[in-house]
């Protein structure tokens, strides 16, 4: 096809494909075969590879984070959680900004999905946070980029597939992603006083202190700590989540999918026994809903072990990274490049997608230049993060928009201020491999 | 019967998955307390996993969840935009039929060499041919969604955006 080799037109009939339409998991395959066909072999494989790119161990903990998530969602996790942080953060200056950005942190704790997360507690928090005085755009925004977090503070989904693509311990991935995942969540609240202060003091005056004007509070009438104390009763088993999913990882006990499946079976637990708030219908519909969604991240995987294959045998992997290597001595140009393409390729295209196709291309050159796979894989992810609320295909505006009935041009134009944060934040992670490192360290 | 049909994959996939829950969770309690861990559960974790991503994969066809890129196209006319719908649901088919005649390929080659799992012995072929029907299911769903998108495509606005559940 115009003269190219194989492996190269393989590349631009995917593009091609995908802006005709085609979803991203058939674009991947169809490409794939054509340059099987064009190679002359690989074609008896197709069966094989088809079959063994789904059956990982390690990928099984995305089925089960997802229905663990969906299942947190459905069982009333979410607004105890709200409840809780109002009560404990909500007086701060900022409000309820403050709480939608420290519940948006611990949801990214329970689910490993941005659309997810923003579809689980962007409601509750933007109808918060617009009682609270806060432009309804900028409230979206916030929950479009603190859900974003989701896939950077574990349990993460692409951080899952990235540990499988560079060959990585994906339990230090988690461990090394939290503290990231917190500057980020710094740099949000660091944002809050661009939402437009005056009208939230308005409020704030208006209303008589803010947060009284939400919908009534079951604790009205209490002294702060017997508040607080009925708020952290009511809302303990969700707070208790990211300690059941995580601790058993950081402590060694349990590998990633076997954390992924505890946490399914504890939200069931608290579905059915403690909240009592699961019936069969619900439960039915989680499971039908975690399904499809974990099927079609797992059907782009799938495909995509077809593509990694040609690009391996094609040596795509050699000309493109050996042409990044020799674009400069400096490094940190290499990696400035690097962030600069998954920045624009974020707001084209999704997460996986982009890892599938750039990974092979830039795990050689981490490799070559001597750079730490996990630290690159946290530093990749925070961008990646980014690519859900970047405009024009920026999957979490997608979903606020819908939830909220506003244009997405409208939230992403109230996003602004949170990219600008957000990039610094990008900066400071790419720039200090310290701040992967710190946890890691310490656990030692 | 007509509502068996179109729930089948939905059944399949709540049962599956809620048996790999048990499963799965009864392996990580034994291997915990008794430091005994059977490969056998593993083996079959992993054959759940397979099922449950090619009959999910038929729920998420059936809504046009799969993602696509629908920025370039929904720029189109009416016309050009049925044409987008038809050209991209015609090479879906076209890969899921390859896709089902390959693994239909493999499904025939584990028969004949009568090759059997390593965990449970029982022949791999029985798992195997979950692919080949999981890739004509899909198909099936495809083409039932891209009916109702041709009609949808006339319609003003964007049309099988999903609602980006599938997405990370």
């Amino acid at each position: 096809m115009l003269g190219l080799d194989p492996g190269t037109a393989m590349v631009v009939l995917f593009f091609v494909l995908l802006a005709l339409r085609v979803p991203v998991a058939f674009a991947l395959g169809l490409s794939s075969l054509w340059a099987m066909w064009e190679i002359g072999f690989g074609l008896d494989l197709v069966g094989d590879l088809l079959s063994s790119g789904i059956a990982k161990f390690s990928l099984l903990a995305i089925p089960f984070f997802i229905l663990a998530g969906a299942l947190m969602g459905t069982v009333g996790i979410a607004e105890r959680m709200i409840r809780f942080f109002r009560v404990l953060v909500g007086d701060l200056p900022g409000g309820m900004g403050v709480v939608g950005t420290v519940v948006c942190l611990f949801w990214g704790a329970v689910s490993g999905s941005g659309p997810a997360s923003v579809a689980a507690i962007g409601p509750l928090i933007i109808r918060g946070m617009e009682e609270d005085g806060y432009p309804r755009p900028f409230a979206a925004a916030l929950v479009c980029t603190g859900a974003a977090l989701s896939i950077v503070i574990p349990p993460s989904i692409g951080l899952v597939i990235y540990g499988v693509i560079a060959e990585t311990s994906i339990a230090q991935l988690f461990i090394a992603a939290i503290i990231p995942g917190l500057v980020m969540g710094v740099l949000m609240i660091a944002t809050l006083p661009f939402a437009g202060k005056a009208r939230h003091a308005a409020a704030m005056a208006a209303s008589g202190g803010g947060l009284a004007a939400l919908a009534p509070s079951p604790y009205a009438g209490l002294s702060y700590p017997a508040r607080l104390g009925r708020a952290f009763v009511d809302a303990f088993w969700g707070l208790l989540t990211p300690v059941v999913i995580l601790g058993g990882i950081y402590a060694g006990v349990f590998t990633p999918t076997e954390a992924a499946i505890v946490a399914t079976v504890y939200a069931l637990f608290v579905g059915l026994v403690i909240y009592r708030s699961l019936t069969i219908p619900t439960l039915y519909a989680a499971l039908v809903e975690a399904s499809a969604s974990s099927a079609v991240v797992m059907l782009v995987v799938t495909f995509a072990s077809l593509f990694g294959w040609v690009v391996t045998v094609d040596d795509l992997v050699g000309k493109y990274s050996g042409a990044l290597l020799s674009m400069s001595d400096n490094q940190w140009v290499i990696l400035a490049v690097i962030m600069a393409v998954v920045l624009i390729a974020g707001m084209f295209m999704d997460a996986i997608t982009i890892m599938f196709i750039a990974l092979p291309i830039f795990l050689p050159v981490v490799r070559e230049l001597g750079w730490d796979p996990v630290w690159f894989g946290v530093a990749l992810m925070v961008n990646l993060a980014i690519g859900l609320f970047t405009p024009p295909v920026g999957i979490n505006l997608f979903v606020a928009a819908n939830i909220t009935r506003m244009s997405l041009e409208k939230i992403a134009l109230g996003a602004v201020p949170f990219l600008i944060t957000s990039l610094i934040g990008l900066a400071i992670i790419a720039a200090f491999p310290e701040i992967s490192h710190l946890l890691l360290q310490f656990m030692q | 019967m007509r509502h068996l049909l179109d729930e089948a994959e939905k059944i399949v996939c709540a049962v599956i998955f809620l048996a790999m829950t048990a499963l799965g969770f009864a392996n990580v309690v034994v291997r915990y307390l008794t430091s005994y861990s059977f490969a056998a559960t593993q083996e079959l974790l992993l054959d759940g996993f397979l099922l449950l991503t090619v009959f999910g994969a038929a729920i998420a066809a059936r809504r046009g969840e799969h993602l696509a890129v629908t920025l370039i196209t929904d720029l189109l006319p009416v016309a050009g935009r049925r044409v987008a719908v038809a050209f991209s649901a015609a090479l879906s088919i076209l890969l899921l039929a390859l896709s089902a005649w390959y693994t239909l390929d493999l499904v025939q080659n584990q028969y004949q060499s009568g090759v059997t799992s390593s965990g449970m012995q029982i022949p791999e072929w029985y798992v195997s041919l979950g692919l080949p029907v999981g890739f004509a299911l899909i198909a099936v769903r495809l083409v039932q969604t891209g009916i109702a998108e041709w009609r949808a495509a006339g319609a003003a606005g964007g049309y099988g955006h999903g609602d980006g559940k599938g997405e990370i």
